[in-house]
């Protein structure tokens, strides 16, 4: 480390110092950084993906990089360590502590990696060599770099997974091996292992849980603090940002639209795109009181509903959690659960990954086997029907899936994808079908043009549209709405929620809900069913579960919320979560979820 | 390393396979038309008493289950029979051929591999430049060839320069060891040569292909924020977790080696297992087909064993 240190300060004091106005030299600047993609369809052609990125960190400071997909973050980023790939061309300087590491090319950079600037990238599940133990890829950066080897490294590996809440024990485990919050914290102890200065987090919780999100960037500030680290976090999620970052640069088709202190962008945001996106990232504080439902009679009604399935043989998961060795090798996935959705009622289902709100909504849809309990819409039963009978249920209950970019077929025409239910169940003759396809289309705000194209030709935004189109066409009873915008991008996501708002309005349309996010729920639900290990823990008006939770379960995920709003980050981090930390890292260490 | 029940799993599957096998192999040779003792009746003047005496002999006249337990038992010794054209016992015979298709069969194979395995990674790395190009449609060429036409091909255009027919040179006469292996080793090149060009391409697509997807990993990534070099990415992170669907590809298609050896073997005369196969069709030697059947099943099984082994061995995830 001394010896890092000596030479990068000589190489900075050669290049002459750069001193921030406020006095502290940036450990990491980004100086008017341009990147260009070749295109891959025309010879010699080329996109610029960055747009004179000029960005500065010093050490202790926590920056967040805020943008939408698309808009070069994550190419920034990938551009101050050198790992573009060989199709792209930068300009611009990257200097650490004032000399400039990118004309040395691929050699000057690589000896800077991991030692100066380390990574944790988003992939938590996939950023580890599957057939390495985590001690082992832990290790292998510190003998690389010679920075430790031997007993020293080893006993250095003991001790960063220590530092991030791992038992020492697991060190010799593999990836699959640990939940997901787990292997996120040992990318971050192997982010650590050779004492970088920088630290560059890109997405680093979005594939995690709320309260395992929380416990990360709760991880991540207080390393950050206490060794001093330089963290630039790279997120769209504007609540992650306001929780852990001093300031953020919002980003925008490559450009660094606005930069500032998180409480400068949130009350005072210059930029018309910096307000979009705060206004478009719903808060726990957007749920109001609001009227009773007019139609207040029943559509769906789920009584006492259990599902289980049977478990391969007795593995660790089930032996660790006691309950599973009594139950047989069957694991209980909703466990006697009621709840009901009135006509033109929007209701949630919130919980966290492995609740049992997938299976309970594959209940409703009438495709997985129940072992007890009734299911019924406008009181007629859709369990246990024949083959025929459950057809015209299907039709009655449609379902609005999470990634707009599986969901429908790149062969077909929007066209296709619309008349295609309508010709399934035998409904109608062709032209008749072809307008039911446009009056779907214009429900969901998109124009007849769109009938004709391909889903290529389409934005996540759009596609999801279109799914939803899909399902109108049959006129349902009953929309499931399987984390209809988790997948989309925080602009888009108002559109689509808006939209569902606005079906159900005047119609006798029920919409349930599935999501894990309790601030998207909170601002659209008419009411929020909060569940946890397959039983409901809470349940009543979206305003009274925010405001007035009764479980302790419902508290801990609303503390767990990160809130775009800066005055609160203290409150959420420090307060609430912090008595859920230990609870929850022996929960992750025991089971690991398949 | 292993948890015990995965190999006991596995082997206890691949025995029970082969018994099945040995089974499927007696019944095919009864239900056949045809058999053994019409073709030796139709020796001119063959007497219905001769016949008799061939069936009996055989044991053709014993009830089909009874068959049945006397080829369980008899296989259990290691013994398949006597062949019915040379009279000599089937295990003998194949024996024999088997020692003479394995030093080729494996040479050409781990060739195969070797370069396969070094063309697919050179492709995958250096993805969309002049080398990848000529690699892959190298690969494909060859893949692409018939396994006979690509044979005759060679032995033309060898014929005078390298020997095409046979093992070994009938007419040098007590030739001393290193001049025999030498002589061996002349005639091995072009059926090698043939074996070696029809497998590294199937082997250079597929890890071509899983190297691809390797690459793109969000561990490569990773691997390279290190700062790791990058023979040590390519080699500790790409080929390592590229090889674990190419282990299983390449064991299935290592087990029908010995099929496809018949084609090789045939045009270059190799007395090998093929060859022998192939003659035992043509004068209905059930007892040479059986045995040769079984033998090849049996490799077949015991390669795929090895794969699923070595698989759990280098996949932490597989050994549940």
């Amino acid at each position: 480390m001394g010896a890092v240190i000596d030479t990068a300060g000589a190489a900075a004091a050669s290049a002459g110092m750069r001193i921030e106005k406020n006095g502290v030299i940036p450990v990491l600047e980004l100086d008017d950084l341009n990147v260009w993609f070749a295109d891959r369809d025309r010879r010699g052609g080329e996109t610029q993906i960055l747009n004179g990125i000029s960005l500065a960190i010093a050490p202790g400071e926590r920056v967040g990089l805020v943008g939408e997909s698309g808009c070069g973050k994550t190419t920034t980023i990938l551009a101050a360590m050198g790992l573009l790939p060989s199709s792209a061309s930068v300009s611009g300087r990257v200097l650490l502590d004032g000399a400039d590491i990118l004309p040395g090319g691929e050699k000057t950079i690589r000896s800077h990696r991991w030692t100066d600037i380390a990574m944790v990238f988003q992939g938590a599940m996939n950023s580890l060599n599957p057939v390495k133990t985590v001690g082992w890829q832990i290790a292998e950066a510190m003998r690389v770099h010679r920075v430790r080897t031997g007993a020293a490294a080893d006993r250095r590996v003991d001790e960063l997974l220590d530092m991030v809440g791992i038992p020492v024990a697991r060190r010799h485990a593999f990836p699959h091996e640990l939940s997901g919050g787990m292997r996120q914290r040992a990318v971050i102890a192997m982010a650590l292992a050779c004492d970088p200065r920088v630290l560059l987090a890109d997405e680093p919780t979005t594939a995690l849980d709320v309260i395992v999100q929380a416990q990360i960037l709760r991880l991540l500030t207080d390393l950050a603090s206490e060794l001093h680290l330089a963290l630039v976090l790279v997120t769209h999620d504007l609540g992650v940002v306001a929780e852990t970052c001093d300031r953020a640069a919002v980003m925008l088709g490559g450009r660094i639209i606005e930069a500032g202190t998180i409480g400068e962008l949130y009350y005072r945001g210059q930029h018309p795109y910096t307000r979009k996106l705060f206004a478009s990232t719903p808060s726990l504080k957007d749920a109001k009181p609001r009227d009773v439902v007019a139609e207040s009679s029943a559509l769906l009604e789920v009584s006492d509903l259990r599902v289980s399935f049977p478990i391969r043989r007795s593995r660790k998961a089930s032996s660790a959690d006691g309950s599973g060795a009594a139950r047989a090798h069957r694991l209980v996935a909703v466990d006697g659960i009621s709840f009901e959705v009135a006509r033109g009622e929007f209701v949630a289902l919130v919980g966290q990954s492995g609740c049992g709100k997938t299976t309970t909504a594959q209940s409703v849809l009438g495709v997985t086997e129940i072992d007890s309990g009734a299911v019924t819409l406008r009181g007629e039963t859709i369990v246990g029907l024949r083959r025929r009978a459950l057809k015209d249920m299907r039709r009655r209950v449609q379902m609005i899936y999470q990634d707009p970019y599986e969901s429908l077929d790149e062969r077909f025409r929007v066209r296709q994808t619309l008349e295609e239910p309508l010709r399934i169940h035998g409904i109608g003759d062709a032209a008749s079908r072809r307008r039911a396809a446009a009056e779907a289309l214009e429900r969901v705000a998109l124009s007849a043009d769109y009938l004709e194209r391909y889903p290529h030709e389409l934005s996540g935004g759009q596609r999801q549209r279109v799914s939803i189109a899909a399902c109108l066409v049959l006129q349902p009873d009953l929309l499931l709405a399987d984390e209809p915008v988790s997948m989309l991008d925080v602009t888009l996501r108002l559109g689509i929620l808006e939209l569902l708002n606005e079906l159900r309005r005047g119609s006798s349309l029920g919409i349930l809900m599935i999501t894990h996010d309790l601030s998207t729920a909170a601002a659209y639900a008419d009411r929020i069913v909060v569940m946890s290990d397959g039983r409901i823990v809470e349940a009543g008006p979206s305003y009274s579960v925010v405001h007035h939770p009764q479980a302790e379960y419902t508290k801990q995920l609303l503390a767990a919320v990160p809130d775009p709003q800066p005055a609160d980050a203290g409150v959420g981090v420090d307060g609430g979560v912090g008595a859920g930390v230990g609870a929850g890292a022996e929960t992750e260490a025991g089971a690991p979820r398949v | 390393m292993y948890r015990s029940g995965y190999v006991l799993r596995r082997v206890a599957f691949a025995v029970v396979t082969i018994y099945i096998i040995a089974t499927l192999n007696f019944l095919l040779f009864r239900v056949l038309p045809g058999s053994a003792v019409t073709r030796i009746s139709r020796i001119p003047n063959a007497s219905p008493e001769l016949k008799a005496a061939v069936i009996h002999q055989f044991g053709l006249d014993k009830p089909l289950w009874e068959q049945y337990w006397i080829y369980l038992g008899q296989l259990l010794h290691g013994n398949m029979g006597i062949s019915y054209v040379n009279q000599q016992p089937v295990t003998d015979n194949l024996w024999t051929a088997f020692t003479n298709t394995i030093p080729m069969v494996a040479i050409g194979t781990i060739l195969a591999l070797v370069i396969g395995i070094a063309v697919g990674v050179l492709s995958a790395v250096r993805r969309g430049t002049a080398s990848d190009h000529i690699g892959t449609n190298l690969a494909v060429l060859f893949y692409a060839f018939p396994t006979q036409f690509l044979g005759m091909m060679i032995l033309i255009f060898a014929a005078g320069v390298l020997p095409v027919a046979g093992m070994s040179d009938a007419f040098e006469l007590d030739p001393s060891t290193w001049g025999h292996l030498l002589d061996v080793g002349k005639h091995m090149i072009l059926p090698v040569l043939t074996l070696t060009l029809t497998l590294f391409a199937e082997n250079a697509l597929i890890v071509r292909s899983s190297m691809l997807e390797t690459l793109g990993e969000d561990y490569i990534l990773t691997a390279r924020a290190k700062g790791l070099p990058r023979r040590r990415i390519i080699r500790a992170y790409a080929l390592r977790n590229a090889m674990l669907p190419t282990i299983t590809l390449i064991a299935l298609s290592l087990g029908s080696i010995v099929t496809g050896a018949i084609l090789i073997e045939i045009i270059f005369s190799w007395p090998g297992i093929g060859r022998a196969l192939y003659s035992a069709v043509l004068s209905r030697d059930y007892p040479m087909l059986q045995g040769g059947f079984l033998v090849i099943t049996v490799t077949v099984i015991v390669f795929n064993l090895a794969a699923d082994l070595l698989y759990a061995k280098l996949d932490p995830r597989i050994r549940a």
